[in-house]
């Protein structure tokens, strides 16, 4: 298969493909996921190396668990299930080592609160945050949080495709999508006090 | 008129960045933040938070990644059996050979016992069956003839004559 007749494939032509035994199928959708899910599961877990580990690990999944893909969802989002799985395991593993400042109470626990935009010092001025800085806040956040934000603000995923990914209806995603990133502002604001 | 309060109008800030508010809301949420300093500052940074997440720089596997993943690929015990099976049509067709095999020999070997093999299966042609002219069955009807006259008449309450008993009667002969 010439690169011409490869970037032409969509990806599950490619899967189909490999299912059928044809490996550069499978070399060629890992070309095209491993720097994105490299940055979806860096940005999840927080650190490089280990999340080059995970990304090896969910095309590892891949290529054992072939068959078990069928065309009822896209490719993306198959990918994108696993790996998040995943990234979330091994997150779940480091917080039974370690204590974290932020509660553990889950999205569903929380009430919305409302930014206090009246006690917001008029004198404080709004500066761009580093990359560094912006990933600490990511990192703060809680899960449910921290996921739809790295899905859609970062791998600019569809509300579809995240509702598929997440198992969770799309009005649900886009209200999460809403309370995360006035979250994330709040993170950031409080990075800067 | 309706009005929208600082959390409405922030619980609003996707859809209304998005186009996507129904009615009105679209109307009020312009009208708040026109009257509404703070909300159209948080409104601002948002917008800035959002352009700075998309704008992230994009970090890239190692350049032996590939590699590392072939490698693991390769090692045992990576593939299962079953995708080893599927995969290779020739080892399929195999399968399907055997299962096929296999399936057919059950059925010759349940269809063929009761030829090859008599006894395996309770034939009412070797259960002993009551002779009348044989002597036990005989002897039988003479023990239990009680009337006086020519007929025949079996004594026994439901006229079963209990092939057990007639057993006996030819060993105690």
């Amino acid at each position: 298969m010439t690169e011409d007749q490869s970037t032409r494939l969509t990806d599950e032509q490619l899967i189909a493909q490999f299912q059928g035994g044809h490996e550069p199928a499978f070399i060629e959708l890992v070309d095209r996921y491993k720097d994105r899910l490299l940055n979806f599961v860096y940005r999840f877990i927080n650190e490089m190396e280990e999340a080059e580990d995970i990304v090896q690990e969910t095309f590892l999944k891949v290529y054992k668990n072939r068959h078990a893909y069928r065309e009822i969802a896209k490719f993306s989002t198959w990918i994108y299930t696993i790996a998040g799985n995943l990234a979330r395991s091994e997150l779940r593993k480091r917080k039974r080592r370690q204590t974290y400042a932020m509660s553990d109470l889950g999205y569903e626990d929380r009430e919305f609160n409302p930014v206090d935009t009246g006690a917001q010092p008029e004198d404080v001025v709004f500066n761009e945050f580093t990359g560094e800085e912006i990933q600490k806040a990511i990192s703060n956040l809680t899960e449910p949080f921290k996921t739809i934000i790295i899905l859609r603000d970062i791998q600019e995923l569809s509300y579809e495709d995240i509702s598929t990914i997440l198992d969770i209806p799309m009005g649900t995603v886009k209200s999460r999508v809403n309370r995360a990133r006035l979250k994330l502002q709040e993170m950031l604001k409080h990075l800067k006090e | 008129m309706r009005m929208l309060d600082c959390g409405a109008v922030q619980e609003r800030y996707t859809d209304f960045i998005e186009n996507t508010l129904q009615g009105d809301e679209q109307k009020l949420v312009e009208e708040h933040l026109a009257k509404c300093p703070p909300c159209q500052s948080l409104f601002k940074k948002l917008d800035t938070i959002l352009q700075q997440l998309h704008s992230l720089p994009q970090a890239k596997t190692s350049s032996d990644f590939n590699q590392k993943l072939l490698t693991r690929i390769q090692e045992p015990g990576t593939d299962t059996l079953w995708t080893k099976v599927y995969h290779s049509p020739v080892a399929r067709l195999g399968t399907y050979a055997a299962a096929a095999g296999l399936v057919v020999a059950l059925l010759f070997t349940r269809w063929m016992e009761p030829v090859t093999n008599p006894d395996a299966l309770p034939n009412i042609a070797n259960t002993p069956q009551p002779d009348a002219t044989s002597p036990v069955l005989a002897e039988e009807i003479d023990s239990s003839f009680s009337g006086t006259n020519d007929s025949l008449e079996l004594t026994s309450p439901n006229n079963y004559i209990d092939p057990q008993k007639l057993q006996l009667v030819n060993e105690n002969r």
